[in-house]
């Protein structure tokens, strides 16, 4: 019995020992950091010989397996190997040959090649190359687009190569949705210039899925104005210290900053979308603020009355949180908004036309409505021109 | 009588060991491919469907090797082959039924392959589409062409020296596929020999659309066809040539 069970137990201590030694190699305080070298990189045309008619999967384990080399690059920053060239360009244009249809292949050799070993010329190449394999893709387009833009500085030196090119990137793009996307791109390229609008594209595309009217919609749209209102506010008060510097009178009113000198200066392109500036009729006019009020001027400083407002409401809701406080340890709630003051709750000065009002056991901002529509923040209203009044 | 020796091939292969073993190997690989596409960083659905794609070629391949190559010589070893030929059956009816049985029971393997594959992209969110079918029945033909190269470097060799050359062959017939793009490190009267080489192996990279199946990169049907009588073609050829090696054969 012994002796027919001996073999079973030695192989299976034996495999037990084999498994642990396996294991102990994965032990995190033993794990070194790999580091590859890609000089046994053949041509992509030899390598397409080897892959024996597996090229696609070849291709991923090839890539797998380059990700150290990756990792290596990051710290090294220098990818030469042995027999001449590079080794991202290398490894790219096999990888590339043998799977041409697979796009993360050619965006990590845009980013590989141009962002951490500095070629742009070479990533541009593979993006460029792989738009030529796979038309339709839009992330390619998308990042051939800001290679363009940040690194070859196109907008400013070609703007009509770069108009060509984004004209393409839209023709490619299958539906009208697509389309839009591409010059929605474009817009938030050129806001990036002005800061504080950002993320205005993101908040635009929650407010197309958000439901008109929901609670979701409404605290997208505030965002969207609070946003707006301190870019527009930022601009004009540019505006009014150059035209302080410029006068010897600070203005005396916002339509003092239309000054074209003034707005060649600031803006010697064109206008800001989203700005506090359209054009009707031909002429230039100050827009409303984006809730609807006339931005104003106190003491050299342009204000909005629409953001006061909204500042003003937001208070409120401290404000109705010491007032259940107050409530609490007197045992009684105030009657009147003189009952509120008188029992020690500090109240902050309201902008022009508004008034606290004491409903039930709340306060509230009972405020006249603004003069004219607030801005639309759908999509289609991203031109100067399109929206909002004067 | 061809049938009769079909069917018999037939179950004699799908009982065998190997063919068993490496299909068990085959649902193996399958089960650990999705590996490959977590350590991409990507979906891995892609990554996933290539190697799957790619092991139903090379375990298929594997398959009709171990099974084509053992095939005669079993029969030998076992005298079951006297039994046989001492009837009136003609030895090329024996190889067309051995063949035949072999290329069946390899089109069920295949058929189970990529049914298990194609589940299993299924289940775990993988790039599934209908020209991955197309690519499995190309994948069968490159199979049986490789078993009908099998069979046939078994008739003229032993079954150890068969494997091999098999191998060689299926390296070379995937090789040549991309000769023409290295023509030009060729000159004068290297050219034309290495043409004349080429042209005699069978062109295994006609069938290597699973690639382009894995995109869901449509192929012409009638390209497909094409393709499918290219190996009908290779496969008469070389059961032809060991139905002639057979016929003289000293058993």
């Amino acid at each position: 019995m012994v002796s027919a069970c001996a073999p079973w137990l030695a192989a299976a201590g034996l495999l037990g020992a084999l498994v642990t030694w396996n294991a102990s190699r994965f032990t995190p305080g033993l794990l070194t950091v790999r580091t590859k070298d890609l000089s046994y990189l053949p041509s992509p045309e030899l390598a397409r010989m080897l892959a024996l008619g597996q090229a696609g999967a070849v291709s991923k384990l090839e890539w797998i397996d380059s990700f150290a080399y990756f990792e290596l690059q990051l710290e090294r920053k220098n990818d030469a190997v042995s027999g001449g060239g590079q080794g991202f360009d290398r490894l790219y244009a096999i990888l590339t040959t043998l799977d041409p249809d697979y796009e993360p292949f050619y965006q990590h050799a845009a980013f590989n090649i141009g962002a951490v070993m500095n070629r742009h010329d070479r990533a541009l190449g593979f993006l460029l190359l792989g738009l030529m394999e796979l038309p339709h893709a839009t992330a390619l387009w998308r990042q051939a687009a800001v290679e363009l833009l940040i690194n070859y500085d196109y907008e400013a030196k070609h703007p009509e190569l770069m108009e060509a090119f984004l004209t393409q990137w839209a023709d490619s793009e299958p539906t009208a949705n697509d389309k839009q996307l591409v010059w929605e791109w474009s817009a938030a390229m050129a806001r990036r210039r002005y800061r504080g609008l950002d993320q205005l594209p993101y908040w635009q595309e929650q407010l197309a899925r958000a439901q008109p009217g929901s609670s979701t919609a409404a605290f997208i749209e505030l965002t969207m104005r609070d946003q707006l209102v301190r870019f527009c506010l930022t601009e004009l008060q540019a505006l009014a210290d150059a035209y302080r510097a410029a006068h010897p009178q600070p203005p005396s009113a916002v339509a003092d900053l239309l000054e074209p000198s003034l707005l060649a200066d600031r803006y010697p392109k064109n206008l800001p979308a989203w700005g506090p500036f359209t054009i009707e009729d031909g002429r230039l006019h100050l827009r409303c603020d984006p809730y609807g009020f006339p931005f104003e001027i106190r003491a050299g400083r342009v204000i909005s009355r629409g953001h006061e407002r909204e500042r003003a409401r937001r208070k409120l809701i401290g404000i109705n949180i010491a007032l259940t406080d107050l409530a609490t340890t007197s045992g009684s709630w105030p009657t009147s908004i003189a009952a509120i003051a008188a029992a020690g709750l500090e109240l902050s000065a309201l902008p022009d036309g508004c008034a606290y009002v004491l409903k039930k056991h709340a306060l509230e901002i009972d405020s006249d409505p603004p003069p004219r529509p607030p801005w639309p923040l759908g999509r289609t209203a991203n031109s100067p021109g399109a929206a909002g009044g004067r | 009588m061809i049938l009769v020796i079909a069917g018999a091939t037939f179950r004699e292969a799908t009982r065998s060991r190997s063919f068993v073993l490496l299909l068990t190997l085959y649902a193996l690989g399958v089960l650990l491919s999705r590996v490959g596409g977590w350590i991409s960083g990507t979906d891995g659905g892609l990554i996933t469907a290539n190697l799957v794609m790619s092991l139903q070629s090379v375990f298929g391949v594997l398959v009709a090797v171990a099974t084509g190559t053992a095939l005669v010589h079993s029969e030998i070893q076992q005298k079951t082959l006297y039994t046989v030929l001492s009837r009136p059956v003609a030895r090329w009816r024996f190889v067309v039924g051995k063949f035949t049985g072999l290329a069946l029971a390899l089109v069920c393997g295949q058929a189970a392959m990529l049914a298990l594959g194609v589940l299993y992209l299924w289940a775990t969110g993988g790039a599934v589409s209908g020209w991955l079918a197309v690519a499995g029945a190309l994948t069968a033909m490159e199979v049986l062409v490789m078993a009908a190269v099998s069979l046939c470097w078994a008739a003229v060799s032993s079954p150890l020296l068969a494997t091999v050359l098999c191998l060689a062959t299926y390296a070379l017939g995937h090789a040549v596929g991309s000769l023409p793009g290295l023509m030009y490190h060729l000159k004068g009267f290297q050219r034309p020999l290495c043409v004349a080489f080429a042209s005699l192996v069978p062109d295994l990279s006609r069938f290597a659309y699973r690639d382009q199946a894995v995109h869901a990169i449509p192929i012409d049907m009638g390209d497909a066809g094409m393709r499918l009588v290219y190996g009908l073609c290779w496969i008469c050829l070389l059961v032809t040539i060991t139905v002639a090696v057979v016929r003289r054969k000293q058993l």
